[in-house]
């Protein structure tokens, strides 16, 4: 900052989207026309429907439209909720609803489409399901759509000849969507919080924003005021001066540049770069897998090595079970796809047989019986526990993994899921050991760099790693089931799951027990799951000491930008400071600052 | 004319929610069959997405599929299919 530039006046609000934004005020006012039960007569109904037609077939195709621009800037939750409202829109219950009130009430298109949709939304909202009731929001928005093309508003978006900061009571994700973003600085509103749809759609389109402005404001301020807002601390500023006008101007310049740069630079560079913090440190980041087509994506997008190779997608609805050499040619077919497209590592950590639970396997009921009997399948016969009941499937696998090896240059770890105590881990290891023996003795040259490691996924093997650090190569985190055995919350139960946060206390301090006594015995850790995957938990979980983060191919272009935001002294005070953390909300205001 | 019939119990997470309803919606409308869906008390023309998601129906909740018509066993088969693949979804 210039010294000779006043600190101008800012008023706190909260932050949005971040980024500096400086410009003129457009204040944009919803055209909440109340669409009346304006009736037509019996001639008009004919060119009533026609006119009905004309703007469904508009806005569906504006939809169309969002939902492939959205999916193409990455914001997949929000393609959805726009493909989900292009569906809503031919809806044949609720289009023949429409047409009755038109055919036989005479209402005009908007007033029908308008009540059946008011009702249709009514309805979602009454049921006991929270996240359900929203979309109930969307049906508004689409029919919302339709009734602007009805009511012969044209433009849907407000029109701008410069760029402006938007200031709005509110936004719906389609308003927040259909933004030229070009001539969109930034955006004020008074409501709206950081979670909401329309915030993370300006954070998709790099948008400024700030929401929890005075509603007041709405009338002190004038279309072309010059405005500054800072959606990365929450500061809204007015009464700006030149010198303070043209530092704003300069800042929000250079951030431009830089993101446009980011942007380009992201895309090619972490497909070819192994990844690290801004200072260099580098931190692995892994894909999960599940078939030879993710392994291909998982090679192109720069993953650094299979973290997660789930084998049970090559068992699948099977009545029988794959043999041996049915396995081996599946595996090989697999490492390749990965290697031939890979250029960053050939590691590939493969899980063995992870079945039960919520994986049911028909080819499993005829040798341990229906898994789905069980009172507590989450609870029951799983991963290592059928290993170790049916020792011979798992000596089968092993030998398939290991023979595969041998015919492709990757290097093959292996991990056994639903580790609870040492004794399973030993047991899994003779076994280990004694097909090694088997294969090398029928003239079999093994690998010597294979490692041998263990998914934590239960609360016991967390507490006892220290003790297992001793007996394995390396330590996996199933972050999914461990929040779930540990927070004793059904992954799968919608009752309960939106009772805790994406990340608990409790959790992350259980990870970095396990994180430290892998650091002590000089033992590698990685976490695979959905944690590892959010651009600001995964780079923090490398500042607890994680090595490796493995993750679903899309996200991996993401993760590696998000670390390499900054020096890993920023991602190791984030994780002590989450590790004080007292509850959920605490951690997600830790994560979002 | 025919009938078929199947009952499938919903294993993705989140349930019957915005997506997964997208997608059996986009699969039923593959098919000239008229397709039902019921979950508990409720029941939805698989065509219609709002109704669809007016099921509530949550994981672990058993749907009643039941289509009518030339391709019914085809399209009865490939909405198992879709539910049991947890609808493509992640973990």
């Amino acid at each position: 900052m210039q010294p000779e530039i006043q600190i101008p006046v800012a008023t706190p609000v909260i932050a949005i989207s971040p980024g500096i934004a400086i410009g003129p005020v457009f204040l944009h006012r919803m055209s909440k026309k109340a669409t009346t039960a304006k009736k037509i007569s019996t001639e008009q109904i004919e060119a009533e429907l026609k006119r009905l037609q004309s703007a469904l077939v508009t806005a569906t195709q504006e939809l169309a439209d969002l939902s492939e621009r959205m999916a193409r800037m990455g914001g997949r939750n929000e393609a959805d909720i726009f493909a989900a409202q292009q569906l809503m829109l031919e809806d044949p219950d609720l289009l023949t609803e429409v047409h009755e009130r038109i055919t036989q009430k005479h209402y005009t298109a908007a007033a029908a489409l308008q009540e059946v949709a008011e009702q249709q939304a009514q309805e979602l909202e009454m049921l006991d399901n929270a996240t359900l009731a929203t979309r109930g929001t969307d049906i508004k928005d689409a029919a919302a759509r339709v009734i602007r093309y009805l009511e012969g508003e044209e433009r849907t978006r407000p029109a701008f000849s410069h760029p402006v900061i938007l200031v709005a009571h509110d936004l719906t994700p389609s308003d927040t969507a259909n933004l030229d973003h070009r001539y969109i600085l930034g955006i004020c509103t008074v409501t709206g919080g950081f979670t909401t749809h329309a915030a993370i759609i300006a954070r998709t389109l790099e948008i400024s924003a700030i929401a929890g402005i005075d509603p007041q404001l709405l009338d002190e301020l004038q279309d072309g005021e010059q405005i500054a807002i800072d959606g990365t601390q929450g500061f809204l500023y007015r009464h700006l001066d030149d010198g303070q006008q043209r530092m704003f101007s300069r800042t929000m310049q250079q951030q431009q540049e830089q993101r446009t740069i980011t942007r380009i630079q992201n895309e090619t560079r972490w497909r070819s770069c192994p990844a690290s913090s801004a200072d260099g440190i580098a931190v692995k980041v892994f894909a999960n897998v599940g078939d030879g087509e993710s392994a291909r994506t998982a090679g192109e997008v720069g993953a650094e090595g299979i973290g997660l190779l789930r084998t049970e997608l090559l068992f699948g609805d099977r009545p029988t079970f794959p043999d041996e050499q049915e396995q081996f040619e599946s595996y090989v077919a697999l490492f390749r796809a990965f290697t031939e497209h890979a250029t960053l590592g050939k590691t590939i950590v493969t899980r063995t047989l992870d079945a039960g639970a919520d994986k049911p396997f028909p080819a499993l009921e005829p040798l341990i019986g229906a898994l789905n009997d069980e009172a507590n399948p989450a609870l029951g016969l799983r991963g290592v526990r059928i290993h170790l009941v049916r020792e011979e499937l798992l000596r089968q696998q092993l030998r398939a993994l290991l023979r595969a090896s041998t015919q492709t240059d990757i290097h093959l770890h292996i991990m056994f899921p639903m580790i609870a105590t040492l004794e399973e881990v030993r047991r899994v290891r003779a076994i280990y050991s004694s097909v090694c023996r088997e294969l090398t003795n029928a003239g079999l040259t093994l690998a010597t760099d294979t490692q041998i490691g263990i998914m934590i996924e239960t609360p016991a093997a967390a507490f006892m790693a220290d003790v297992l650090a001793r007996e394995v190569d390396f330590f996996s985190i199933g972050a999914n089931d461990l929040f779930q055995y540990t927070m004793a919350a059904d992954r799968t139960n919608s009752r309960v799951t939106s009772m805790f946060g994406t990340l608990e206390p409790a959790v992350w301090r259980l990870i970095a027990h396990v994180v430290q006594a892998g650091i002590t015995h000089g033992k590698t850790v990685s976490v695979c799951g959905e944690l590892a995957a959010d651009p600001r938990i995964g780079p923090a979980l490398a500042g607890l000491g994680v090595q490796e983060l493995s993750m679903n191919p899309p996200a991996i272009v993401r993760v590696k930008a998000a670390l390499h935001s900054h020096p890993m002294a920023y991602w190791q005070n984030l994780a002590r400071e989450l590790l004080k953390a007292e509850t959920a909300d605490d951690m997600q205001r830790l994560l979002h600052s | 004319m025919t009938v078929a019939e199947t009952r499938v119990v919903i294993l993705n997470k989140v349930g019957l929610h915005a997506r997964p309803a997208r997608l059996l919606v986009q699969t039923a409308a593959q098919f000239q069959s008229y397709i039902q869906v019921h979950a508990g008390d409720k029941s939805a023309n698989a065509r219609s997405i709002i109704g669809i998601l007016k099921l509530g129906a949550a994981s672990g909740d058993t749907l009643h599929i039941h289509a009518e018509g030339e391709d019914a066993e085809e399209a009865v088969k490939r909405l198992t299919e879709l539910v049991q693949r947890k609808f493509d979804e992640e973990e």
